[in-house]
């Protein structure tokens, strides 16, 4: 019992550091930013209860910036998703220099954002090789970046920079099936899709929740590149939440800010509980 | 264990409540504070900081009673990371005492956000009590532009007001006939004057931004699209000819270049952007040793209103609790003997006092230094007649930030990106986006 308390206290101390930085950089500001939510104003600060919340569900830029940032999440996370899988699985089948092909597929993780950004100007700017091209098929320019095409271009940025990281967490996931699975299977006669959607796809669960968490948290990251590219005000269909508390810090405008960000966080919250929940269950079933 | 989660969870919304109710009373007028006041002003501004100078030693030898100023300086290129900075500021009741509102103030902060905030203290109340207020020994019609929202935000300190000077030879190429009033249709044949060698005043689309955006009318954010398509197109034409000349011809293309009066010279047509005695006096004079005849008209504007700018502003941080020694700068800047100081200060007075000395002085020529042309009288109470009708700018200051932060489009049309049509959507976007935010 002695023990047990003993290694608790050790435990806690260990952890205690980490414990402090995290209150003090993340949960204390949190807290505090809650509670600017409920009030308004800079100098002459008034409580105002629910109001700021109230008050967004009005503001035409905050639900453009909501149904946009949904539009992109579910676009682009199962996207991802598939095509990171995809990748993984040709990757895994022991193919000759993998780690160039890891690294090249890493790459785009460190990378400095700015240099990234340039590159994908020079492809999608009305004058870039992507208009060059279709001008040369005989199609005509797009504007990419000022149309509804942008968010198509955001999407690819998004999968061109985070799909590397996936490909090597379902790598790792791939590597950790046992081969004897799918030898059994081939000798009872299963084909490659049924050894895939029975024993892959299963087993791979833990390395899909991880991976779509980290995934959705990566989702939010891409204002980055978006007001790089963009600005602080870009084409409507990009117009993200961040976008949205980005320009309220600017105007000063903390209630706003503070109030979005906090609704923002629920959600995220909540959505990373239910697949933490749901990956419980998968692993007790 | 959920449990232990729900009260957690409970007690955060708590403490979080409470945090929200106990923010900072700025009510706060005076302490017993005796640290200097602070406030920040771009290195280039030498006016201001002389006048901050000249200020702290006159608390020094025991002339006013209140306390020095202390000026933080920053550089053109640190503009953004300081008004980040002060920004930041804000948020944690900080921030410097006095708020100098300036060009770069206007570029970086849309001031009636900042005054939706109550970051500016209201100065009605120290107002009243004033007595350089209350004497009528200010031009209230300029003051009043700092009222937003029913509270005296800030205090205009100096103002402009931006004419066309020309020469009597080119009214009559460009009209066949003299005119002494320019129409808002004029402004063609202003831009296409300024043009007719080669040169441009960029600043002219700065000035005539107030004309096209109307920030009330949900419908459109663009007064009159049609005009706007018409003026940037032409603008546009224009604008491109003096890129080919200015490749073609290289070096040194301007003869005269003065940053803050944003002036070009041609040798048949001028224009300028700020109004002053002195620099329309020299303006004057150097048309007549040019043996020409010069010409004042007013900037053309679509409601015919002669416009004035305001061109310098101080506010008092609501945060500060040295708020009555911050007043007492203010009127330090307004009182007589600072703003009829005409060598360090290019701007119309708001001192009616300090207005007349320099009236007098430009009608009479009665300068240290005086001009080898005395001012045509005709000439001389036209530029008087506009400036005593000018008429403040309606959220001047919200409008410089959005042409210079949201209304980006239309650089992208000028440079042949796009065509009008696309970035009067965009910029409608864009408004929308802003304004609802």
């Amino acid at each position: 019992m002695k023990n047990k308390r003993r290694t608790h206290i050790k435990a806690y101390l260990l952890i205690l550091p980490f414990m402090a930085g995290f209150t003090l950089f993340y949960f204390a500001p949190y807290v505090l930013s809650l509670g600017l939510s409920f009030t308004q104003g800079v100098g002459n600060r008034a409580f105002v209860g629910l109001n700021n919340y109230i008050l967004l569900f009005q503001s035409e830029a905050f639900i453009l910036a909501s149904k946009n940032t949904l539009i992109f999440t579910f676009t682009a996370i199962p996207l991802m998703l598939i095509i990171s899988l995809l990748l993984a699985l040709y990757l895994n089948e022991k193919l000759r220099k993998i780690e160039l092909y890891r690294s090249i597929f890493i790459m785009p993780l460190v990378l400095p954002t700015a240099s990234i950004i340039l590159f994908w100007q020079i492809m999608f700017e009305d004058n870039g090789i992507t208009n060059f091209i279709l001008n040369t098929i005989g199609l005509n320019e797009v504007q990419f970046l000022n149309s509804n095409y942008a968010m198509l271009v955001v999407v690819l940025i998004y999968i061109w920079k985070y799909m590397g990281y996936s490909i090597v967490l379902f790598m790792s996931g791939l590597n950790s099936i046992n081969r004897e699975y799918y030898e059994n299977a081939e000798i009872d006669g299963a084909t490659k899709i049924m050894s895939f959607r029975k024993i892959t796809l299963p087993l791979l669960k833990p390395a899909t929740f991880l991976v779509i968490i980290l995934s959705f948290i990566n989702s939010l990251r891409i204002f980055r590149e978006v007001y790089l590219l963009s600005g602080s005000y870009p084409h409507e269909s990009i117009y993200m939440l961040q976008h949205f508390m980005n320009n309220n810090f600017k105007k000063l405008n903390y209630a706003r800010l503070t109030s979005a960000s906090t609704l923002l966080s629920i959600i995220i919250i909540g959505i990373i509980v239910f697949l933490y929940m749901r990956q419980r269950k998968a692993d007790v079933n | 264990m959920r449990k232990i989660l729900i009260i957690l969870i409970i007690i955060t919304l708590l403490i979080s409540i409470v945090v929200g109710c106990t923010g900072e009373n700025s009510n706060i007028v005076n302490t017993d504070d005796q640290s200097p006041l602070t406030m920040y002003v771009n290195e280039y501004d030498g006016s201001m900081i002389y006048h901050i100078e000249n200020y702290n030693k006159e608390i020094e030898f025991g002339n006013i009673e209140g306390l020095p100023i202390e000026v933080i300086e920053y550089t053109y290129e640190d503009s953004e990371i300081i008004f980040n900075e002060i920004s930041n500021n804000f948020l944690i009741n900080q921030g410097p005492d006095l708020i100098y509102i300036d060009y770069l103030f206007s570029n970086y902060m849309d001031i009636n956000k900042v005054a939706e905030q109550h970051i500016f203290y209201d100065l009605e109340n120290m107002v009243k009590k004033s007595e350089i207020f209350q004497n009528n020994e200010l031009n209230n019609k300029v003051l009043d532009a700092g009222i937003i929202n029913d509270n005296r935000c800030f205090i205009p300190i100096s103002y402009k007001v931006p004419y066309f000077i020309s020469t009597t030879k080119n009214i009559e190429n460009m009209y066949n006939k003299q005119i002494d009033y320019l129409q808002f249709e004029d402004i063609y044949k202003v831009i296409e004057t300024i043009n007719s060698n080669s040169y441009l005043i960029p600043d002219l689309f700065s000035l005539y931004q107030y004309q096209f955006i109307d920030l009330t009318n949900d419908e459109s954010y663009i007064k009159d699209i049609e005009i706007f398509k018409e003026f940037f197109e032409y603008y546009k034409i224009e604008y491109n000819k003096v890129l080919k000349s200015m490749e073609s011809l290289g070096g040194d293309l301007f003869k005269y270049l003065c940053d803050e009066t944003y002036m070009f010279m041609g040798s048949d047509g001028l224009s300028c952007n700020c109004g002053d005695f002195h620099i329309i006096y020299w303006l004057y004079e150097e048309i007549k040793l040019c043996g020409l005849e010069p010409v004042l008209l007013n900037m053309p504007t679509d409601d015919n209103v002669i416009n004035l700018h305001i061109d310098k502003a101080v506010a008092i941080n609501n945060n500060s609790n040295k708020k009555e020694a911050a007043f007492k700068f203010i009127e330090y800047m307004l009182s007589e003997t600072v703003q009829v100081n005409e060598i360090e200060s290019i701007a119309i007075p708001v001192n009616n006092n300090a207005y007349k000395i320099r009236k007098q002085n430009f009608l009479d020529n009665s300068y240290d230094e005086p001009y080898k042309e005395p001012i045509d009288e005709k000439f001389a109470q036209k530029f008087l007649d506009m400036i005593e009708s000018a008429e403040p700018i309606p959220m001047q200051h919200s409008i410089y930030y959005i042409m210079q932060n949201v209304i980006t489009p239309i650089d992208d049309f000028l440079n042949g990106k796009i065509s009008i049509d696309e970035a009067i959507l965009q910029i409608e976007s864009r408004m929308k986006l802003y304004l609802s935010e």
